[in-house]
């Protein structure tokens, strides 16, 4: 049932793919059939005879061994959602290294800011440009008066 | 108890301005969830009593206590604070939940599945499994045009909810033999804004009386149910929670676990369509045993077409068509 979850996870929305310019081309798909999955002790089977209420969820991705841990929300059902959204995106850090789409989204953010600082650069140094101009003129202005 | 607190507030009484979290009552008096939980040994009271996972009960009820959402509450408490009547909430409710009272009952809401539904003392807490059935379910009908839906024995509404939610095209009758889980379950519709899709009827069900009056000629295109599917024997296993503060009612299925299930055989092959779905939630070794019963009984009538297992690997679901 997940698994076409699973896939739905693995691109973000097309509106989101167009309007950003990252690459996703490199971007993982995850198999179900690759991830070892564990529940909260105290967790786990019950049914009715039961009342539980563990959130926690593990997950481990076997082929590289990487695993996350989630319990951001109240049920375990949207942490185990969750927590295939995080395995995704260090799956996609773990292969694809500068190419990631967190590599590509901080490299974005440090050129804007980068931009922004030379920028504002620019503009304090017409400032200051324009007060010398200026106190150099007021100065010519006053020895006149005087 | 008070005055101890206060006086043990004094040296931090500089940080708690800094972090001054709702109401107006002066800084001074109030308390770190970090240092109400220590001075009320209430890890250790927890423990003793028995009750599991302990961090999240801890966390459930300070985001209810603070009225924050689960997820915006942060996994150290040592940033946040309780003024007095949130304390005296804090330490009734760990109280509580001591006495084994069910979380969902002491924050007086669960969530399920996309929704959020009231509870109610005595009315069954849907479990995580029921999500897992319900998602087959909803996939089964998404691309389906009209589907008239009736539930046996709703509950809190969780299952009909649900799928109302999911699906535009559903609209759901349900029934429900304990009058305070018929109001609960009217109660959440509305809330959800679904009430004009869903109606909820108090009828017992019982040999060629399955439906109450108003109903007795309807046929639906699905019916679903979680019927009582716990067998007597297993009864000496069930947890504090459930069998002090849940409604037995919901859980008893009598010998083999199947008593109610039968009944809601019976009532499908007089209520459902042609090609009509029955999807029941039941215990572990059910699934086989339903097929033999619909093979041995029903034949003509009812047809075994699948099991399916919940997301623990248990095979817990059937579908059922109607011939």
């Amino acid at each position: 049932m997940l698994r076409g979850l699973v896939r739905f996870l693995a691109l973000p929305p097309t509106a989101v793919r167009c309007k950003s310019n990252l690459d996703y081309s490199r971007f993982p798909v995850l198999q179900e059939s690759d991830i070892e999955e564990t529940f909260m002790r105290g967790s786990g089977p019950g049914g009715q005879a039961v009342n539980k209420t563990s959130n926690c969820v593990f997950l481990r991705h076997l082929p590289t061994n990487i695993t996350v841990k989630c319990h951001t929300h109240r049920l375990a059902s949207k942490n185990r959602v969750e927590a295939r959204k995080l395995l995704l995106e260090k799956l996609d850090v773990h292969l694809n290294g500068e190419h990631s789409i967190a590599a590509q989204v901080k490299a974005q953010e440090q050129r804007k800011s980068t931009e922004r600082r030379r920028r504002q650069e620019k503009l304090q140094e017409m400032k200051k440009s324009w007060q010398d101009r200026e106190r150099t003129d007021g100065g010519t202005k006053s020895t006149d008066k005087e | 108890m008070l005055r101890q607190l206060t006086r043990s507030m004094g040296p931090t009484s500089r940080l708690l301005k800094q972090v001054n979290y709702g109401t107006n009552a002066p800084a001074g008096t109030h308390i770190p969830v970090t240092k109400a939980l220590e001075i009320g040994q209430w890890e250790e009271k927890l423990k003793a009593a028995g009750v599991e996972d302990r961090k999240f009960n801890v966390k459930c009820i300070v985001s209810h206590v603070l009225k924050q959402k689960f997820s915006s509450v942060p996994d150290s408490f040592d940033q946040l604070q309780l003024n007095p009547g949130q304390l005296a909430d804090f330490e009734r409710f760990l109280e509580a939940r001591c006495a084994r009272m069910p979380l969902q009952h002491i924050i007086g809401e669960w969530d399920f599945m996309d929704i959020t539904l009231k509870t109610s003392p005595s009315v069954f807490i849907p479990r995580p499994e029921t999500e897992e059935f319900m998602r087959l379910v909803i996939d089964d009908h998404k691309n389906a045009k009209h589907v008239d839906l009736l539930e046996v024995g709703c509950g809190s509404g969780a299952m009909s909810l649900s799928m109302l939610h999911s699906l535009p095209q559903v609209v759901a009758t349900a029934i429900e033999r304990s009058k305070a889980a018929t109001v609960l379950a009217a109660e959440n519709a509305k809330m959800l804004g679904l009430l004009n899709r869903f109606e909820v009827h108090n009828h017992t069900m019982e040999e060629d009386k399955y439906l109450p009056e108003a109903l007795k000629d309807k046929k639906y295109d699905l019916i679903i149910s979680n019927p009582p599917y716990v067998k007597t024997e297993e009864f000496q296993f069930l947890h504090p929670e459930v069998v002090v503060y849940e409604n037995l009612n919901a859980l008893d299925g009598g010998s083999d676990g199947l008593r109610v299930a039968r009944l809601v055989f019976d009532l499908a092959c007089r209520h459902l369509r042609p090609g009509g779905k029955l999807w029941l939630e039941l215990g572990n070794d059910h699934p086989p045993m339903v097929k033999t019963i619909m093979n041995l009984k029903y034949e003509g009538r009812l047809k075994f077409i699948a099991g399916y297992s919940d997301q623990y690997q248990r095979e817990r679901f059937v579908q059922i068509e109607k011939v």
